[in-house]
């Protein structure tokens, strides 16, 4: 089955920085304003995102029930592979 | 087509690659920005076989930075770099002491580290043309062409190369300290020229006692407003980090030699 297509979007990231460094994203706000909760952070890895480019720490989450990545670049900026 | 480069990237993902190969090894030694030695002897135990930890690697970098990157791996750095220039990209090269002759003499001769352009005039010359050739050739005349350099890439065709793979943390030790200037305008007398040497000899002088090191010679290097580019040495009777006597030295060369 083919893959959709997707594209780097930049976004908005609520995340609590806890005093033993780790962080845990809360919710995203995606480009049309819209908030999604994160219900759940299944995994954290550093990994590339082979679809859109770029790497960082990806952050596999669970936000209504989809699976999803959450790339933090490290460099104050988050995106997701968002669909076309 | 000219795109503008991204230097702190390349110095970013340099630095994230070298955080994967130290998960494997403290025997890390960058060759430039984008080449590393590895040394995984003994790890075998550990991590399995070389072969298996190159294309290890070689996945962890894919996954983890988007990269690609070509593994060579053998008995030596000289084998090893050669065997992560022959199969690109995101490919493992494997030489071995057993295959290393049939797989690398046929290369040719400027592939081996050590061959530059002035080096392969040389080999030109005698008709010595890959890698089999310059390893089947008598070293002394090598020598005689070469000097050491000649006996040392003998060696390395033969596989004979022993050098170690430095700890990530080693510093080579400080062999030379130097300063130098272009200065703003032509200098037209010798009083002119006293000045910049004792000007940069402070520096000099500085820099010896930082590294608790004395001076057993100096040597210049002047250029003119032609670029043309001359360079002259002599020793120092006794070592010293004085910038006078070594701002006297490098004059009274200069005096001597510059005409």
């Amino acid at each position: 089955m083919e893959q959709p297509q997707r594209r780097k979007v930049y976004v908005k990231v609520n995340a609590d920085h806890n005093p033993d460094g780790s962080c845990r994203p809360n919710s995203i706000t995606f480009e049309n304003d819209e908030v999604y909760e994160i219900d759940r952070v299944k995994q954290k890895c550093r990994a590339a995102s082979m679809k859109v480019g770029g790497n960082g720490i990806r952050y596999t989450v669970m936000i209504c029930g989809q699976e999803s990545y959450l790339f933090d670049e490290e460099n104050g900026k988050w995106f997701v592979e968002a669909k076309v | 087509m000219v795109v503008p480069p991204h230097y702190e990237e390349y110095i970013k993902y340099s630095k994230l690659a070298r955080s994967v190969y130290n998960r494997y090894t403290d025997q890390v030694e960058p060759y430039g920005m984008d080449e590393c030695w590895l040394d995984i002897s003994g790890t075998q135990n550990i991590f399995g076989s070389p072969e298996k930890v190159a294309n290890e690697i070689r996945e962890r970098i894919k996954f983890e930075l988007g990269l690609t990157i070509s593994v060579g791996v053998s008995f030596n750095k000289i084998f090893a770099k050669l065997g992560s220039d022959m199969k690109k990209p995101d490919a493992v090269t494997v030489i071995d002491k057993e295959t290393f002759r049939e797989k690398i003499w046929g290369l040719p001769a400027a592939d081996l580290l050590g061959v530059g352009r002035a080096t392969q005039r040389v080999l030109d010359n005698y008709c010595i043309r890959t890698i089999g050739d310059l390893a089947n050739t008598n070293p002394d005349l090598l020598k005689s062409r070469l000097g050491k350099n000649g006996i040392a890439l003998w060696n390395f065709a033969n596989g004979n190369d022993h050098s170690i793979v430095a700890k990530q943390d080693f510093v080579s030790p400080v062999k030379s300290i130097g300063h130098g200037t272009t200065t703003v305008a032509d200098l037209e007398n010798s009083e002119q020229v006293w000045a910049v040497f004792l000007e940069l000899t402070q520096e000099i002088g500085h820099k010896l006692r930082v590294h608790q090191k004395c001076a057993e010679g100096v040597a210049i290097h002047i250029r003119d407003n032609t670029l043309f580019s001359k360079q002259w040495q002599i020793k120092i009777p006794l070592p010293t980090q004085s910038p006078m006597v070594i701002a006297k030295t490098a004059f009274a060369l200069f005096k001597q030699k510059y005409s």
